[in-house]
């Protein structure tokens, strides 16, 4: 629902970035808080994983402000744009990391029993 | 004993590639259309930052074939302009629910085939089209939306901007986009329904290999509302 949500500020809302940001931030916040609240995924590390990838989709919403008039210089900008693709290059990697561990955790259970 | 090999390694193989893995990459892909998407805002990327999400709306989108010359050819219809500048980096180049979707259209008309090919296989073979059934109606319909609806939402609006009924061609998309639209606004709100009507029941076989794509990763003692 979080989903076709984001899908009407972003098409509907073209006139007002400030909305369009203030709306997603807004959204982000709530999921957050939800996550943390409640825990609606079976298992702690789900939960856990879940937050950290809101806490990242968080820090990528942060960045999007800066590509804004809130942010003139475009050289800063550019910089900001190195660093947002750090981020999301050390997530990638982190989750291929988390993938990988539990397929060879997978791998070994599987082992055993056959 | 080769064939009793094979069928264990492939056993092997399957177990661990696709119930260890698939959850987590489909969880990662879910995150990252999320992300992708936010390039879409009214905001001035940087040229760095513009390519790289190009590049990853390809992943995102599972936009794994060009579909773009062959879609022009089926449907006929006049080329359009993308909305803006940053939907044009993000492939999202038409106005068009069926052109921006891409291969995930594709995957649409391969499941609709695969259902009526379901229904020819009942009236051969009985057994074996009722357990075709059975997983196509809910399982895969459940995983192939549930992967496409950032991506239908956006195709599926931005043709919602400009509905058109002038000509035949025009009016079939148009058609068809308020058609998804429908599933779009319908598919979580029935299945809080339903999941909510048939709590109790919701780990007996029948249900459960049906539909469990929906829930099944969810603590729904905490309220069934968490599936929203």
């Amino acid at each position: 629902m979080r989903r076709f949500v984001m899908a009407v500020i972003v098409v509907f809302l073209q006139t007002t970035v400030i909305w369009q940001i203030a709306l997603m931030t807004l959204t982000v916040i709530v999921q957050v808080i939800i996550l943390g609240r409640v825990e609606p995924f079976k298992g702690k590390e789900k939960n856990q994983l879940e937050m950290i990838n809101e806490t990242f989709v968080m820090f990528v919403m942060y960045h999007m402000i800066c590509f804004t008039a809130f942010v003139p210089d475009l050289v800063v900008r550019d910089r900001l744009g190195y660093v947002l693709l750090t981020l999301i290059v050390v997530h990638l990697t982190a989750s291929l990391f988390i993938i990988t561990r539990d397929t060879y955790r997978k791998a070994r259970t599987a082992h055993r029993i056959y | 004993m080769t064939i009793v090999k094979i069928v264990v390694a492939t056993n092997y193989v399957l177990t661990v590639s696709l119930s260890a893995s698939l959850n987590h990459i489909l969880s990662m892909v879910e995150t990252y259309q999320l992300i992708v998407l936010m390039p879409l805002f009214t905001v001035a990327l940087p040229a760095n930052v513009s390519i790289f999400f190009g590049y990853m709306m390809q992943i995102a989108a599972f936009e794994i074939f060009d579909t773009k010359g062959y879609l022009d050819k089926v449907f006929k219809l006049n080329p359009s302009e993308p909305l803006n500048g940053n939907f044009e980096s993000l492939g999202l180049e038409s106005i068009y629910l069926v052109h921006n979707m891409g291969t995930l259209a594709l995957l649409y008309v391969f499941y609709i085939a695969i259902v009526a090919w379901s229904y020819f296989m009942r009236l051969a073979c009985p057994a074996h089209g009722n357990t075709l059934q059975r997983h196509l109606f809910w399982g895969a319909l459940i995983r192939l939306v549930t992967e496409s609806y950032s991506i239908m939402s956006i195709s599926c609006l931005i043709n919602m901007r400009h509905l058109d009924w002038t000509s035949l061609n025009l009016g079939l998309m148009s058609s068809l986009t308020l058609l998804v639209f429908l599933l779009l606004i319908l598919f979580p709100v029935y299945y809080t329904r339903f999941t909510t009507r048939n709590f109790d029941s919701l780990m007996e076989w029948k249900i459960r290999i049906q539909h469990r794509n929906y829930y099944e990763h969810l603590e729904l003692r905490r309220g069934t509302w968490v599936l929203l």
